[in-house]
């Protein structure tokens, strides 16, 4: 069998990294948006959904790898779906068993991961092809960016809808939260800035870059 | 992508279809794992789940009922229906619709029952005790509730000391012949409140202090005359219930 | 009107907690799809046959289930049913109007992981609704999810020729705009209630 180049390129850093800012699932690759926008009410429940999140990411892409030569390309995706539901299913079970209250916080949305882009995406584009240890460190790039982004839209939405964070209120007595924070329509409108701080760093970054090019052909 | 690129990619060799006994062996594979992990998580965790909400349920009947001594008292799972009233053990505790408190000498201290109905954005779930004596609901918790927080969340609701007084001697007297509550509980906008079965809403929260009446009033309506009617089943503790 | 009529099922999904703009499901083809209000139109149909099929046969999967104690299974079962009612879609599509077929290319595979329907299977089994208030469900979130998509088609539409930011291009807009149609939706609580 021939080694494909992707398969002996040790492990970087980088497998890690790309996951958690330059493609990061939500606020670059726009997948994995129903939770984000569902289960951020608060900065706990994201960190729950995240975690839960994570362990599918890498029970899923841990066993796809494993099965990777096994499973023919016909039926590969069917293969993914049944093995992330099964993961799936288990975190549903141990999250109910350890804490009722995240298990009713989060609801159905613990079952509705099986329909995460994100968990698919990994398993198509990066678990099928790679040996497990790196499949499992790019799985955890991938679902500790997840957290993060859902971290950021959840402690906005907690802070300014609840004058709380993780449960700590932070204003005290007198603050009159803005509760539309943490409805529904606080989860697209925070979203939507979080998309707005990102899309002006990009077009920061590409400016500098343009301008770096300038600079070099203006000397060169 | 070039057209030549888009060409290549067409013509890239699809990888023959695997035999069928491949297809079934690793489908096969697959599904004994999954199924394997599943009933395995499924093992483990079930009892653990089934003992934290038996203990989270029992926990909340003996905050309800006023005056219940919890290092005394015990707490019996009923299922009562219009034919029946039948007594369950822990196993079979989540089919209950009645739970009773009695005390160390084995007398009843007070009933629970649990309530729901849509409030604002979904169904309000509350657990509420009842005196058989006075005839009266004595005391509410909100088990769940996803309404706007501030307005009718669990915090919001039991910190409203003006609506919690609704709930501490809410009459639902039955008619003298035992068939039916003589007044249904009835939700009436703030401020309004006349009659002693009438439940004052929460001034700005409208649909979940409705949520929480009509959970009620549904309720009462079913149990309350059935419970009137055996009252004298349910006043002492049953033998297989008594510790020794 | 009383809370568990099928009129009420219809009207809370459709309007009151519309899947997408109150319960966030179905968000990826709600902004990949809504760019024009035709292909929104053929989505949002496709998406709610897909609806109507997977809730009859999450339905009676579930019984199965229910009556074998195998409920462990219910997740993995439900996924498999909307498969296999996306492919039947995407066939029939195929045969009717092959150039809607064409319209709504990589979409329509893509149906299945499209958390909405999975939504309707599930909430109609924790909601423990019989048979045919499962079928006005399914239908109400077809309908409200279709409605969300063609209401966001018209106003991305109009905002595609508007003068706005670079930066708010493209996600981020569609998010704000998502947002305040969100806001309005609000209001339609306690819609029917007596």
């Amino acid at each position: 069998m021939v080694t494909l180049p992707s398969e002996t390129k040790p492990i970087t850093m980088d497998t890690f990294l790309r996951g958690v800012w330059e493609e990061n699932p939500v606020f670059v690759m726009l997948l994995g948006l129903c939770p984000a926008l569902a289960v951020t009410n608060s900065a706990v429940n994201a960190i729950g959904m995240g975690g839960a999140t994570i362990f599918v990411l890498l029970g899923s892409s841990a066993l796809v790898s494993l099965l990777r030569n096994l499973i023919p390309k016909q039926v590969r995706i069917a293969s993914y779906i049944v093995i992330i539901a099964t993961f799936v299913t288990i975190v549903d079970y141990a999250i109910h068993a350890l804490s009722l209250e995240l298990y009713g916080a989060l609801g159905a949305f613990i079952q509705l991961i099986v329909v995460n882009c994100v968990i698919l995406g990994r398993a198509e584009s990066f678990a099928s092809k790679h040996r497990i240890t790196k499949s499992l460190v790019n799985a955890l790039g991938v679902g500790v960016g997840f957290t993060f982004a859902l971290l950021c839209v959840g402690g906005v939405r907690e802070i300014l809808g609840a004058g709380t964070l993780f449960g700590f209120s932070l204003f005290g007595e007198s603050f009159q939260p803005w509760v539309v924070m943490v409805l529904p329509p606080g989860g697209f409108l925070v979203t939507g800035a979080w998309l707005l701080v990102f899309a002006w760093l990009k077009e920061r970054k590409q400016r500098t870059v343009a301008q770096r090019e300038e600079a070099l052909h203006a000397a060169g | 992508m070039t057209s030549e690129a888009n060409l290549s990619v067409a013509q890239a060799p699809i990888p023959p279809m695997p035999s069928p006994v491949a297809l079934i062996r690793t489908l096969g594979l697959i599904a004994m794992i999954a199924g394997l992990l599943v009933v395995l998580a499924y093992q483990v965790t079930d009892p653990i789940i089934k003992e934290k909400e038996l203990r989270a349920l029992e926990e909340a009947v003996y905050r309800v009922i006023p005056g219940v001594d919890e290092k005394t008292a015990t707490r019996v799972s009923y299922l009562l229906s219009a034919d029946d009233l039948k007594h369950l053990d822990d196993e079979s505790a989540a089919d209950a619709n009645l739970f009773a408190v009695y005390d160390a000498s084995g007398k009843l201290v007070g009933l629970a029952m649990q309530a729901a109905a849509q409030g604002y954005s979904d169904l309000v779930r509350t657990l509420f005790a009842y005196d058989p004596k006075c005839q009266c609901i004595n005391g509410l918790t909100v088990l769940k509730s996803t309404d706007t927080p501030g307005f009718g969340d669990k915090k919001t609701v039991e910190g409203n000391a003006k609506f919690m007084a609704n709930f501490r001697d809410l009459s639902v007297a039955v008619t003298a012949d035992k068939t039916k509550v003589a007044h249904p509980v009835e939700t009436v906008k703030h401020g309004t409140k006349t009659e002693p079965w009438q439940v004052d809403a929460m001034s700005g929260a409208t649909f979940s202090s409705r949520g929480i009446g009509n959970g009620l009033r549904a309720a009462t309506d079913k149990l309350v005359p059935l419970i009137q009617q055996r009252l004298s089943e349910l006043e002492s503790i049953p033998t297989s219930e008594v510790n020794e | 009107m009383q809370p568990d009529s099928l009129w009420f099922i219809f009207l809370s999904a459709f309007l009151i907690n519309n899947f997408v703009l109150a319960y966030f499901l179905g968000l990826c083809p709600f902004l990949g799809v809504s760019g024009k209000m035709d292909t929104a139109w053929n989505m949002g149909l496709a998406t709610t046959f897909v609806m109507f099929v997977s809730s009859l046969c999450a339905y009676g999967i579930n019984l199965l289930l229910v009556e074998y104690h195998m409920e462990f299974l219910r997740l993995i079962s439900y996924i498999a049913v909307i498969a296999a009612a996306v492919q039947l879609v995407e066939m029939t599509v195929k045969k009717l109007s092959p150039t809607l077929f064409r319209a709504l290319g990589i979409f329509l595979p893509l149906i299945t992981t499209n958390c909405a329907i999975l939504g309707v299977a599930l909430f109609q089994t924790t909601r423990d609704y019989n048979f045919f208030q499962s079928l006005v469900f399914s239908i109400g979130a077809g309908a409200g999810f279709t409605l969300a998509l063609m209401l966001m088609a018209g106003l991305r539409t109009r905002m595609d020729l508007a003068d706005v930011p670079s930066i708010s291009r493209g996600a981020a807009m569609s998010f704000m705009i998502a947002g305040l149609l969100s806001l309005t939706f609000m209001g339609f609580a306690g819609l029917g209630a007596h």
